[in-house]
């Protein structure tokens, strides 16, 4: 289950491994970029020529993460459709930089806050208590995890770039993650989050990607794998 | 920049090697459309956009000029060119027959010789559209056998029909699909507007579109004309917005027959 599957992270992720997991993916404003149960690629030149792709369509769902009131209904939505989640990738994330004193009003502070730390909380607490609570050792047994997607902005202070709120988000998201690390390992779940520098840019963007395959794939838990990428 | 010599590439308008993506994305809400991105291969594109931004670094004119982008669509808030012979070949392309049998393939309409392309340049802070659906009937001089015909204003107004021509040397066909391939949108991202924004209904606010179409470089959206295919330019606030705009037209008694007569769109006089 990918949250931010529109953003340029959740894409790639899709693109990427739309064949190798069975992706539920969690949008708001933009439409995801791949097949999905409604959409399918299909060939200019010969519009009906099969396309591998479309084998490996996506679960879209759209969905305002900001308002908690939509959690019951999204995993009600999700167990009609899955009987189990293997991992949680919390790539959604309102990226506003501005000055404390001459930003937004406090409306875009809170679904910033919203966004990039209750959701992914309320998510992961929805989904233990949807799939995960029951039976521990199957989870750890599955290696069942969820990857938070933080920033370096959430450990280091990068002065005068008006990061205040974005990275004070970051920071409580890595403060979550060491959290949730602790109070998911009783069932069988764990937890570990990404914190790249910009990405592209500074930060590769397949960088990114491999780091959460790689804590898909090993047993860490209570890990933020800071990916600093180029020097400053 | 220099100019791209693409028939050295060999490149001149093969579709499958000029076309970098063969993935299109084709979505059913809120009206069934087509996008992609990447779509042409970097050499193609390049070669586009510095046709197209020659013609840009001449000056936009606030009154029709040959040449020019010019405002040149009453009620809409953009500069416009119309691309025929006399600009850079890769522009052609959106009125070669390889590219007229792309569409009518992908949306399944009759072919017919009848195509019409041209470039919009939105600057920034345009206004933002009117809803509409582009299922409009418009006028050609008749074409002679297969060759493509594009609109010829003196003989035969494309909206209309006035002209010298006679009643057997022009038709009256109707817009079947329409593309909008976006370049020379260096530094788009979301937050900017200037986007396609298509929606479910015609009294939709246009600033809540059901779908958003970015004007990313080297990224189209395109769908067939019909009575419900609503879409329209949405103000940009940070950049320029740049396109080509290209139809296909129907018969008309084909989209009479598909979608009834009471349905097409009269231009207003």
């Amino acid at each position: 289950m990918l949250t931010g599957a529109t953003g340029q992270l959740g894409s790639a992720f899709i693109e990427r491994y739309a064949s190798r997991y069975q992706i539920i993916a969690l949008h708001h404003r933009n439409e995801v970029a791949f097949a999905t149960q409604a959409n399918a690629f299909v060939d200019p030149l010969e519009p009906s020529r099969r396309i591998d792709a479309n084998d490996h369509a996506v679960y879209a769902i759209r969905t305002d993460l900001a308002d908690a009131t939509v959690v019951p209904g999204l995993i009600a939505q999700i167990r009609e459709r899955v009987e189990r989640v293997d991992l949680l990738i919390n790539a959604a994330a309102v990226r506003q930089w501005c000055p404390l004193l001459a930003g937004p009003g406090m409306d875009s502070v809170e679904r910033l806050f919203a966004i990039n730390v209750l959701a992914p909380l309320r998510l992961s607490v929805a989904l233990a208590d949807a799939f995960w609570r029951a039976d521990p050792n199957s989870n750890a047994d599955a290696n069942r995890s969820i990857v938070n997607i933080s920033s370096t902005a959430g450990l280091f202070v990068y002065p005068d770039l008006g990061q205040a709120w974005y990275a004070t988000s970051k920071a409580a998201l890595n403060h979550l993650t060491y959290h949730m690390a602790a109070e998911f390992w009783d069932l069988g779940i764990r937890v570990n989050a990404v914190a790249p520098n910009t990405f592209p840019g500074r930060t590769d963007l397949a960088d990114v990607l491999d780091a959460i395959v790689d804590f898909d794939a090993n047993t860490q838990t209570g890990t933020i794998l800071q990916l600093t990428g180029k020097s400053q | 920049m220099a100019r791209v010599d693409l028939k050295s590439a060999g490149y001149m308008f093969d579709l499958p090697s000029i076309l970098a993506n063969r993935a299109w994305l084709r979505r059913p809400s809120p009206f069934p459309h087509v996008v992609a991105c990447n779509v042409f291969a970097p050499l193609f594109y390049e070669a586009l956009a510095t046709s197209l931004r020659r013609i840009l670094e001449a000056g936009l004119s606030e009154s029709p000029i040959a040449g020019r982008f010019s405002r040149n669509i009453p009620g809409y808030d953009a500069y416009g060119i119309g691309i025929n012979d006399s600009l850079d070949e890769p522009l052609t392309l959106f009125v070669s027959p390889v590219w007229r049998d792309l569409m009518v393939r992908l949306f399944a309409i009759p072919e017919t010789p009848y195509v019409f392309a041209g470039a919009h340049h939105h600057a920034v802070g345009s206004l933002s559209g009117f809803v509409h659906n582009d299922f409009n009937p418009v006028w050609f001089p008749r074409a002679n056998g297969s060759e493509l015909q594009i609109p010829q204003q003196e003989l035969c107004a494309y909206k209309t029909g006035a002209g010298p021509l006679s009643a057997s040397e022009k038709v009256e066909v109707v817009r079947g699909a329409v593309v909008i391939f976006y370049l020379l949108n260096d530094g788009w991202r979301p937050g900017d507007g200037g986007e396609t924004g298509l929606f479910d209904t015609r009294s939709a606010r246009v600033s809540e579109p059901q779908a958003r179409c970015g004007p990313e470089n080297n990224s189209l959206v395109a769908f067939e004309c019909t009575p419900e295919s609503y879409h329209t330019f949405l103000t940009n606030h940070r950049l320029p917005r740049t396109s080509i705009i290209m139809w296909v037209h129907r018969p008309l008694d084909d989209a009479v027959a598909k979608f009834g007569d009471k349905y097409l769109e009269r231009w207003k006089s």
